[in-house]
């Protein structure tokens, strides 16, 4: 029997984002003696995002009519995506914890709200839609509380990080997250974005074009400090899903890291097996934006070398301007339709523990 | 030709630079700071693991000459030694002259195989140019050094005067391992350990790579050569495919770069193949030199006294005897204008 065909069976999508049609939404799910600090927040980083030459990071058609930001009407939601490309799961992250506080009361009470609201709002009110926990990013103690009063909602299936951290996500620091989300079986996602005090290696970047190209850099640096820092030996159930990096940074720091590992593994006895086995053990990666080679075949060859097939999710990154559209990205003319399949919708019922019936023929 | 790319000289400790300095200089280093050299280098070379030099390696010239020379017609000398750290605007360029005097009285000199690759406080662009302009006259130059990790990217335009310069007198510019700034190293700050340090080590290079590409310096000065040294390399093709992307969405903001960022890199850039970071098959390794477009953008290098094992042999062994051959001299001749021809960018295919 031939594979079948993912639209058929339905897509399986591991990045949205969704919004609040207003900032006041948030306030009914927030306590009253928040809200002035709420109404007041000062924005990090804005003077940054200013530098871009457009105004937002939207697609222009993804503007509901209702007047709010793209992703904050469900019904636009449906019509224009999930619906026409037969979107059978799709995982929410809304992107509002980027500008908040980090740590502190007022980060756990804003977190909070927000994933209230994700219930009340979303989860509750399609059965497609699963969503991402998101925490007070910096304050492991208060993230921990975070995840564990709302775990038990059986749509939230990972937890929300963002990448540009102020400290490399092996570090201690973080751990109390690692320890509730591998208690509760939930991967910890890692997307785009955050204000960690510094940039590149090469400090702040000149041109909007080279600070969206530098955003796969601290995927490096992650993956580089989880890896080392012993937190798989510690949770061997830790799993992280590595969001809109795109795939091809993986395959060069994978062998570099084994060289480095072949190297120096007297002088690091605590890394017992090579870094690449770590990596195809506890990482998955989301393909938006995918990789955009000069020769399309370069793409399964990005593929093969990866030599993680089953871990690899497809994500649009909706209703963002860079979007991946799943009817185009990772054609079976090029890939094959085994791995089309397993990367449209397969592979992500595995990790999200999806239930079985989900992305499959009826 | 055989040619060996990044050959290292241990950093000279203050006695041996004593002569090369102004005397204030040297008095103050000597009476005032007990100063024996910037403490960066040990810190971008630590003497511990296996694969770098130990404190009793630092190689003499005869050293040089069995290991390097006996294989090779000409090596290119790189002499780390951390100027970026040093905030003082006289003393630093101070240092950068006596170094690079040293360099040539102590190694060139000895030796007519040897070139050199000259030290330059990049923070300071009017000495930096200053200093380019004394040894540029000096034939046995035939590179400046700029370490990799630094406070800003050597495209933005307070650094376009060095880089210039440089083109002016054919020297290639050297984007080289290494660099102590302030600064943290990463976008997420500072690494727990050696060991990620040098994981997270690609990153500066390619940092630089998209500074200096998108910056439309290279389009200012066409003649403009960039050699990439102990990069890992084999992270530029799936880098190159992102710098292409991001050029085809943001292209207005960024109007001077006419072509696709790729052809930048492959017209004006080189990288030295020690060390290579080695797929695990000859498979792999064949489809990685094929997404980077030609083996003529790769040039031999040992990277004496360090020893990193697996790399450069498998390298050589994926490629037809003509292109290694090409690799282990040819492109450097071409590219450092070895033989005495013309300078310039020559053209890849």
């Amino acid at each position: 029997m031939p594979t079948p065909d993912p639209r058929q069976l339905g897509i399986i999508d591991c990045d949205i984002h969704n919004a609040m049609a207003s900032k006041d939404v948030l306030r009914a799910y927030l306590a009253q003696r928040w809200h002035v600090y709420y109404d007041h927040l000062r924005v990090p980083g804005r003077v940054q995002l200013g530098a871009r030459p457009q105004p937002d990071f939207f697609r222009r058609d993804a503007f509901p009519p209702s007047g709010g930001a793209p992703g904050s009407d469900l019904t636009v939601l449906c019509e224009q995506y999930l619906d026409p490309f037969n979107v059978r799961a799709g995982v929410l992250s809304p992107l509002d914890p980027i500008f908040w506080p980090t740590s502190g009361d007022l980060s756990l009470a804003l977190n909070a709200a927000l994933n209230d609201w994700m219930v009340a709002e979303w989860l509750s009110q399609d059965d497609r839609l699963y969503g991402a926990i998101s925490v007070p990013l910096e304050d492991g103690a208060r993230a921990a509380e975070e995840i564990a009063r709302v775990a038990g909602e059986p749509r939230f299936v990972m937890v929300l990080l963002l990448v540009t951290s102020r400290e490399p996500l092996g570090s201690t620091k973080y751990w109390p997250i690692y320890e509730v989300a591998a208690a509760h079986g939930l991967p910890v996602a890692v997307h785009v974005a955050g204000f960690s005090g510094t940039a590149t290696a090469t400090g702040y970047p000149t041109y909007h074009a080279e600070s969206h190209l530098t955003m796969v850099m601290p995927y490096v640096a992650q993956t580089t400090s989880l890896v080392y820092s012993g937190v798989f030996d510690r949770w061997p159930t830790l799993q992280f899903v590595m969001e809109e990096g795109g795939l091809g940074w993986l395959p060069p720091l994978m062998w570099r890291l084994d060289r480095a590992w072949n190297s120096m593994r007297d002088d690091y006895p605590h890394l017992k097996v090579p870094p690449s086995q770590v990596i195809r053990e506890h990482f998955w990666l989301t393909t938006q934006p995918l990789d955009e080679p000069e020769e399309p075949a370069f793409l399964s060859q990005l593929l093969d070398q990866l030599g993680m097939d089953e871990r690899i999710l497809f994500a649009s990154d909706y209703p963002h301007w860079d979007f991946d559209n799943p009817d185009r990205v990772l054609p079976a003319a090029l890939v094959g339709r085994e791995r089309r399949e397993q990367i449209m919708t397969r592979n992500a019922r595995g990790a999200l523990r999806l239930p079985e019936e989900v992305g499959v023929a009826r | 030709m055989r040619v060996d790319c990044d050959v290292h000289v241990a950093a000279p400790q203050r006695d041996a630079l004593a002569p090369y300095l102004p005397s204030h200089w040297e008095e103050y280093l000597r009476v005032l700071m007990n100063y024996r050299q910037p403490p960066g280098v040990n810190w971008t070379y630590p003497v511990w693991p296996a694969m770098f030099a130990g404190p009793d390696d630092a190689p003499t010239i005869s050293d040089l000459q069995r290991d390097v020379l006996a294989g090779v017609d000409v090596a290119i000398l790189h002499c780390y030694y951390g100027l970026e750290s040093l905030n003082h605007p006289y003393l630093a360029p101070a240092l950068a002259r006596a170094v690079n005097s040293w360099l040539a009285d102590e190694w060139l000199e000895r030796d007519t195989r040897l070139r050199g690759s000259a030290v330059v406080a990049p923070q300071f662009p009017d000495a930096a140019v200053e200093e380019i302009e004394r040894i540029g006259a000096d034939g046995r130059f035939v590179e400046i050094m700029l370490p990799a990790w630094a406070t800003a990217g050597y495209g933005t335009q307070r650094f376009w005067p060095i880089l210039s310069a440089a083109a002016r007198h054919g020297l290639v510019v050297g984007i080289t391992y290494g660099g102590l700034t302030a600064t943290p190293p990463t976008p997420v700050n500072w690494m727990g350990s050696f060991f990620e340090d040098y994981g997270v080590a690609t990153l500066p290079f390619a940092s630089q790579l998209a500074s200096i590409v998108y910056s439309g310096v290279l389009s200012e000065y066409p003649d403009l050569k960039l050699t990439v040294s102990e990069s890992g390399w084999t992270w530029l093709p799936a880098f190159m495919w992102r710098m292409d992307a991001e050029w085809r969405a943001f292209q207005r903001e960024i109007p001077w770069v006419a072509q696709p960022p790729s052809e930048y890199v492959r017209r004006h850039f080189r990288f030295t193949t020690q060390p290579t970071d080695m797929p695990p098959t000859a498979k792999e390794f064949r489809q990685v030199i094929d997404q980077l477009g030609s083996p003529e953008l790769l040039l031999h290098a040992s990277d004496y006294p360090h020893r990193y094992g697996a790399g450069v042999v498998e390298l050589l062994d994926v490629l037809s005897d003509e292109a290694a051959e090409r690799v282990l001299g040819g492109c450097a001749a071409d590219w450092y204008a070895l033989d005495g021809r013309a300078t310039g960018v020559p053209a890849v295919e």
